[in-house]
């Protein structure tokens, strides 16, 4: 339905335009990096102060940091188990499309940025590598889901619907940048964007396998996520709006 | 047609897809629906005989060291059965003979060991039919500890050591004394209304048990059969063509349940 809605109201843009002038005149192809993934972006003027930016990023899980000596207990299945320490590597793991508008007040590079980002919920994942061996076939189950390591790997990840959902989300954005992403007069420009996606709450995610072999992703109840850990709790304080800084590198196609 | 062309292209990289998933849950008569029941002999050596749906028998003798519905002290045997008109052919324990047409008295022949005896027995053949009345083997157990959230474990088959072990590690005071060689093979659920747990090593559990919707509460013909964890409550679903048959377990200050896969013996 929201995907429906999306295209919808793009389709409309694009068929209402006013064809005498600057619109969709020129088309910029941008790549471009920040903390919002690796993307790609299409860029076109929609008059001389707005243009459209439209596009995709991932993290890729190339940007992250290990936590080096994370306790665990070596056995789940055992109250008096003795703990062990396992690194955790954390990534960001953003993979989403963008539709965005930069507003130029003036004449110059310095810009207004709103729009949204709308695809996977997923904004961060975590692996733990080498797990004792219990924990292959010992985990949490959570609505009918064991969620337990596979060959000696966990996998989870924080997800944050914005306005949209915990499979879908959708992320408004607003920031400002400098730079303009199609210009007439130059084939080659850089743009800058500082700002914020708003993502709502956090939750903690994770596949998990039904009792058929059936696999799934499945959300852990925050009871159970705060009788581990209140890291998810200061997550959804701090984390609510996704600090969003990128530079792009963008190429006038016509 | 260039403006709406890209305005496609844009929309495009906002899109994408998810697979539905379905399941098939139906599952064929057993073979041997219409030659399942139970008999009690009146008299003579032979004290009971379930036969099941699925052509699984098991036959009680006196002399051995588990009660039975009877009352008596009897040692179980089991294996398949096949059937050619009034005669039962159960594997190498015997045959019978008898007209099995209805419940109620009927004249049983039987011979086993080479000796034959007439009696006459009591028959009780199914009056209800139902996808979880038949024999099945245990492809996977999946055992849950729910106090506060749920702690579950996974199994390859059975293996009531292993349950019971997984309760002492997780704190709780399993008293059973359970040999590892003790991995159920079937459990078989008759619309006569038995439970008939296997095991690997030749050990047998019968009960009694009831069927209410999804439902399933049993009972065992001794204290010596089953385990001290379990409620006697059960319950039971279809998925992807397996029965799932969960046995509920209490344990002290949290609850338990035994999830046992089952796919069909043919």
């Amino acid at each position: 339905m929201k995907k429906s809605l999306l295209l919808s109201l793009f389709t409309a843009l694009a068929l209402t335009v006013n064809a005498g002038a600057q619109v969709f005149n020129h088309l910029a192809l941008g790549v471009g990096g920040g903390t919002d993934g690796l993307s790609f972006e299409l860029a076109a003027p929609l008059g001389s102060h707005v243009q459209l930016r439209v596009g995709y990023g991932t993290a890729l899980g190339l940007i992250g940091y290990t936590l080096k000596d994370v306790s665990i207990p070596e056995s789940p299945a055992s109250v008096s188990s003795p703990m062990t320490k396992r690194p955790l590597r954390i990534n960001l793991g953003m993979s989403d499309a963008r539709l965005l508008f930069n507003i130029y007040p003036g004449r110059g590079g310095f810009h207004f940025t709103v729009g949204a980002y709308a695809g996977y919920a997923r904004y961060v994942r975590g692996t733990m590598d080498g797990m004792p061996a219990d924990y292959n076939t010992v985990g949490l189950e959570v609505d009918g889901y064991l969620v337990r390591a596979t060959n000696g790997q966990m996998k989870a990840e924080l997800r944050a619907p914005g306005l949209g959902s915990d499979s879908f989300g959708v992320k408004p954005y607003v920031g400002i940048g400098y730079g303009r992403a199609v210009r007439a007069d130059k084939r080659v420009t850089f743009a800058f964007d500082l700002g914020a996606q708003y993502q709502g709450k956090s939750s903690l995610w994770a596949s998990g396998e039904s009792i058929t072999g059936r696999v799934a992703d499945v959300r852990f109840p925050e009871k159970d996520v705060r009788e581990l850990t209140s890291a998810l709790d200061d997550v959804s304080r701090y984390l609510s709006f996704w600090p969003t800084l990128n530079l792009h590198l963008y190429v006038r196609l016509f | 047609m260039k403006r709406i062309f890209l305005a496609v292209t844009f929309a495009a990289l906002l899109l994408s897809c998810g697979k539905p998933i379905s399941s098939e849950n139906t599952l064929e008569n057993p073979r041997f629906v219409q030659y399942a029941g139970q008999l009690v002999p009146q008299n003579g050596t032979l004290q009971y005989v379930e036969m099941t749906e699925s052509g699984l028998y098991v036959a009680a003798m006196p002399g051995g060291t588990k009660g039975g519905p009877v009352g008596e002290l009897l040692k179980y045997y089991t294996g398949t059965y096949t059937v050619s008109g009034d005669v039962y052919s159960l594997g190498s324990f015997g045959t019978l003979q008898f007209s099995n047409t209805a419940s109620g008295e009927v004249d049983l022949t039987y011979t086993i060991g080479g000796t034959t005896e007439t009696v006459k027995a009591k028959l009780t053949k199914a009056t209800t039919t139902g996808d979880i009345y038949r024999s099945w083997m245990v492809s996977k157990t999946r055992v849950s500890i729910t106090s506060g959230s749920t702690v579950s474990v996974e199994f390859t088959g059975c293996n009531f050591k292993d349950i019971a072990d997984f309760f002492r590690k997780n704190g709780y005071v399993i008293e059973d004394e359970i040999p590892a060689s003790h991995t159920l093979h079937t459990v078989s659920v008759t619309a006569a209304g038995s439970l008939l747990l296997v095991y690997a090593d030749g050990d047998i559990d019968l009960g009694s048990c009831v069927i209410s919707g999804n439902s399933l509460t049993y009972l065992w013909n001794e204290d010596d059969m089953g385990y001290s964890f379990e409620t006697g409550k059960a319950s039971y679903t279809f998925e992807d063509g397996r029965c799932i048959l969960s046995l509920d377990a209490k344990l002290d200050g949290a609850t338990a349940a035994i999830k046992l896969v089952l796919r069909e013996m043919r």
